[in-house]
């Protein structure tokens, strides 16, 4: 798992696999992780797995046989009939297995079970599924041949109460399964799945096409499973203002119980139209789903190249602060030049400089994300997502080459709140107070604020974001308004559709670590805020008052999704409080509150388990937009989460 | 010029001063002086400094801008109150916020704009503002003005008070009030004196009157252990509540707890610790059934 988080940026001197020229400029924004532009070309992906529960991988190998002949053969074709042809005997290898084990009279296994098994394997996942248990098997191996192409990282399994519940429906209607044994089935399917880093997203519930709710049985059952399991397991909830409000208390009381940040929670009022404004159809944006953490994609029919492009935004104010020179290390100029400081008279003249820097890391960042696309098209051909994925087999083209129906590219814009808590401190003490000049605010950030007065000064006496207050929080708004703006223009430059994600994953401590002290009262070096939540320990006006600040962001903007952790006291789960916070929780989404995943664990129990992590082993908390085991988390990323506000109501 | 009133805090997403989401606004001032209490900054009316030595990061400065009064060592800043005249002068230099004014006159306008910010959440949770301190029925020009305004928007209002006040205070605000949250502490008048400063006739004849008005009043009793939870206390509360007309339409038993003790080293007031332990749900409820048994009423 460690491995994962230490994700090698640069390629190694002589790595065979083809990388992109970049300029001394892209280089030197790497460094200052101002600017990661990949085009991520392995894994992060939900497939059509709809259709090998209906056709069955002999049923693919014909429709791609078919499109072959079509289109004339190719390298991609031919990859996809093999990967037909494994498929199909993937489930002959555990029929086999399960027959010797019947043969030897194996006393662990059960003969029925053996038998089961042998008759299942043998037709699934080559033939459709015919019954609920046959469906799953085949989801299941589904997911599997997935993960042999690029591993289990964020592969991940849709809307699994929707794939499933048509042959829920019809086994519980012929008599051939009950409920408990359907709960059973989704309890042994979340057990194969378990990882100790588990990014594999399944989501629940969502809004169908004509605007009705899809909340089912099976909905239900996978919050019970989630539940009854306790252990991580990644899954998100889809609601809106249609929803069932029992759907969504039972959900909120999963979290209080298993305490462990899961489910979590994507409103379509926001994600749908947020969709649509990206030239997705109404009826395919309703079907989207999240891929590992809250990346969006619409299964089966898009490669979204999930987290592709990564930014500091903060940057932006470094560089204008040393009109283009980094104030970490002030001999490189990453930025572009635009002016001496006394040549911003307003501040909107200064914002403006801030925009234009924003500009230009988000053009260095899509820049590379089309450079890197290039190698992709070469270095990944990827025939199972090109089979299951619409608009591959059709066009003839690779999942990495452009054949999927949508194909689009997720910008991650980090430090927008250290941002705008920053841009505040400058209206605020620089032109609207006037108790700073701009020379001074740099010297303070270059020396890291060698008075602590002053520090606290930047932290307590300017408004901070997430606390209500307009004037910082339409500075967020601003930057993300610009920043989607600036994604448009660049979409038309490069040819490529940019999604707005605010989102950091886990890189708000590499961008911290590498970003100078800032006017926020954020010190050199120091983590700065997860996605949209606000700077950690800056949101001191209750849990309304961060949820309206978080709500005004222009969320139908971001269809990448922001996503925005809160630290709730325990309390607020318990059966007195959870209908009260139901109503919050749908007041808040008619605000446009777009995502958000809830801590539940108190300060006190987070920093006894630093001390004696041999008592918390199974302690899980929401660490990005996914969970963790406490204990396996750096120190570092410990005390940022221990220092986020905790949330009570009074 | 809006009304104004001297307002220690605006608690927003409060769930516990009735029902759904609420935002309490504090205001400072009280006739009484009851040892348990849980707000000790809003006994006085007229603005005070209040001091968080866990927050001084020891610059000094405070000592500096005012050295007669203050000193500074280890502990943070030393502070004598009889000699301060609560200029503010200390807390504008502390960045910290270790000093603070506390008490400061906020406008009717002022306090009705937080209030609607979380209006939605209200109209959601059948939340609404609820009016606090001290006493706020010292202020009723003031709680009656943003009331109206919240009536009009749709706003709830409901009022914790001592009810030791003048009855025209409380009846100015009855039309636009749904919920009263009256204290009753002490029933014996004279051991009401003792641990509060004032004996309780007016008390309970306002909340008297005020419950055969067309309105809502919840009685809550703060139980304090050795102070009102003797037989003889609950028998006493019982012949109080007998006699309330209908507008009472429950009782609710208030745990008695630690969690002020730090309000009162920042307000420089003696602490007053009447138990070690919580009390016991069962000995709560126990109370309950007594007080419900006695009187017919709903106890929670």
């Amino acid at each position: 798992m460690e491995a994962f988080f230490d994700l090698k940026r640069h390629p190694v001197e002589g790595n065979p696999i083809l990388m992109p020229e970049y300029t001394q400029a892209d280089k030197d924004s790497e460094i200052e992780w101002a600017s990661i532009g990949r085009c991520i070309d392995s894994n992060h992906t939900v497939l059509g797995f709809e259709s090998v529960l209906r056709h069955g991988f002999s049923g693919l190998l014909a429709k791609a046989e078919k499109y072959e002949a079509k289109n004339g053969q190719n390298d991609m074709y031919t990859a996809i009939k093999q990967v037909c042809r494994a498929a199909c005997g993937i489930g002959q290898k555990y029929a086999q297995e399960a027959r010797r084990l019947r043969d030897i009279g194996d006393p662990a296994y059960q003969r029925e079970d053996l038998d089961f098994i042998i008759e299942t394997c043998s037709r699934i996942p080559a033939e459709p599924a015919r019954s609920f248990r046959e469906a799953v098997q085949s989801l299941l191996f589904a997911h599997i041949v997935n993960t042999w192409e690029d591993y289990i990282n964020a592969n991940s399994l849709g809307r699994l109460d929707q794939i499933l519940y048509p042959y829920y429906k019809a086994d519980l209607d012929a008599g051939i399964l009950t409920k408990d044994e359907a709960f059973e089935i989704i309890c042994c399917l979340w057990l194969k799945l378990y990882r100790s880093y588990d990014v594999q997203q399944s989501c629940v519930g969502g809004t169908a096409p004509d605007g009705t709710d899809q909340v089912n049985d099976l909905s239900y059952m996978m919050l019970d499973a989630t539940e009854k399991l306790d252990f991580i397991r990644c899954l998100s909830v889809r609601y809106s203002q249609k929803t069932d409000h029992a759907f969504i208390t039972r959900a909120l009381e999963v979290v209080g119980h298993v305490g462990k940040g899961v489910p979590f929670f994507f409103n379509d009022d926001v994600m749908i139209p947020a969709l649509e404004s990206k030239g997705i159809p109404h009826k395919d944006a309703c079907g989207y789903t999240q891929i590992g953490c809250v990346e969006t994609v619409i299964p089966g029919k898009s490669n979204p190249h999930a987290v592709t492009g990564e930014t500091n935004l903060l940057k932006a104010l470094e560089y204008v602060l040393g009109n283009g020179h980094s104030m970490m290390y002030p001999s490189f100029c990453p930025g572009i030049e635009t002016g001496a400081l006394s040549s911003f008279v307003t501040f909107e003249q200064f914002y403006d400089a801030v925009r234009a820097q924003m500009f230009h890391i988000l053009d260095l960042t899509c820049a590379k994300v089309k450079k890197w696309r290039t190698c992709s098209v070469t270095n990944s051909p990827k025939p199972v997502k090109s089979l299951l994925t619409e608009g591959c087999l059709e066009s003839g083209r690779d999942f990495n080459d452009g054949g999927a129906l949508y194909d689009y590219y997720q910008i991650m814009l980090g430090g927008i709140p250290n941002l705008a808590d920053s841009l505040e401190v400058i209206r605020e003490f620089v032109y609207n107070r006037q108790f700073y000049s701009l020379g001074e605010i740099k010297t303070i950030l270059d020396e890291n604020f060698p008075d602590e007065t002053v520090r606290q000064e930047f932290i307590n006496r300017a408004a901070k974001f997430g606390n209500d207050i307009d004037s910082v929080d339409s500075l967020a708004a601003m930057i993300i308004n610009d920043c989607c703006d600036c994604l448009d223009t660049l979409s038309e430059t490069y040819g490529l559709s940019f999604h707005a994600q605010p989102f950091t994953f886990l890189w708000m401590v590499d961008h911290g670590r590498e970003s100078a002290a800032s006017p926020d009262g954020r010190r050199r070096g120091e983590i700065i805020a997860y996605s949209l939540s606000p700077m950690q320990g800056r949101d001191f006006s209750g849990l309304t008052a961060l949820l309206n600040s978080i709500a005004k962001m222009p969320t139908q903007r971001t269809p990448g999704t922001t996503s925005a952790i809160v630290e709730v006291d325990p309390k607020l789960f318990t059966d007195r409080n959870l209908p009260v916070l139901t109503e919050i929780f749908f007041a808040s989404s008619a605000c446009g509150l777009e995502n958000v995943q809830f801590n539940t664990i108190d300060a006190q129990t987070l920093i006894n388990a630093q001390k004696h992590p041999e008592k918390y082993n199974n302690l899980a908390v929401r660490v990005s937009g996914f969970s963790q085991k406490f204990n396996l988390l750096s120190p570092q990323l410990q005390d940022h989460i221990i220092g986020r506000t905790k949330h009570a109501c009074l | 010029m809006s009304v104004t009133a001297p307002v220690t805090n605006i608690a927003r997403c409060s769930l516990h001063d009735g029902p759904g989401v609420r935002t309490v606004v504090y205001l400072k001032g009280c006739p009484l002086r009851c040892q348990w209490c849980h707000n000790p900054e809003t006994w006085d009316a007229r603005p005070q400094m209040l001091l968080l030595p866990q927050k001084c990061i020891g610059c000094g400065a405070c000592t500096e801008r005012c050295p007669a009064h203050r000193t500074l060592d280890e502990n943070g800043p030393h502070y004598r109150r009889e000699s301060c005249s609560v200029c503010g002068a200390c807390a504008d230099v502390c960045t910290a916020q270790a000093i603070q004014r506390c008490g400061e006159e906020k406008t009717a306008d002022e306090v009705f704009d937080t209030i609607m910010r979380d209006a939605h959440y209200y109209r959601a949770t059948g939340g609404g503002v609820t009016f606090s301190g001290g006493e706020c029925l010292l202020y009723p020009t003031f709680v009656g003005e943003i009331a109206r305004r919240c009536r009009e928007a749709g706003v709830s209002c409901a009022i914790e008070s001592a009810f030791a006040v003048p009855w025209e205070h409380i009846e100015a605000t009855i039309p636009y009030i749904d919920l009263f949250f009256a204290d009753l502490k002490i029933p014996d008048p004279e051991k009401h004196r003792t641990y509060t400063g004032q004996d309780n006739q007016r008390i309970i004849e306002n909340i008297r009157r005020l419950s055969h008005k067309d309105t809502h009043i919840t009685i809550r009793i703060p139980v304090i252990p050795g102070i009102n939870d003797a037989e003889e206390d609950i028998c006493g509360f019982a012949e109080i509540l007998k006699t309330m007309g209908p507008a009472v339409k429950e009782v609710e038993l208030l745990k008695y707890n630690h969690l002020a003790e730090s309000k009162y080293h920042a307000a420089q007031e003696t602490y007053h610790a009447f138990a070690d332990a919580p009390q016991s749900d069962e000995y709560m409820q126990a109370m309950q059934n007594r007080l419900a048994g006695m009187t017919g009423l709903t106890c929670i």
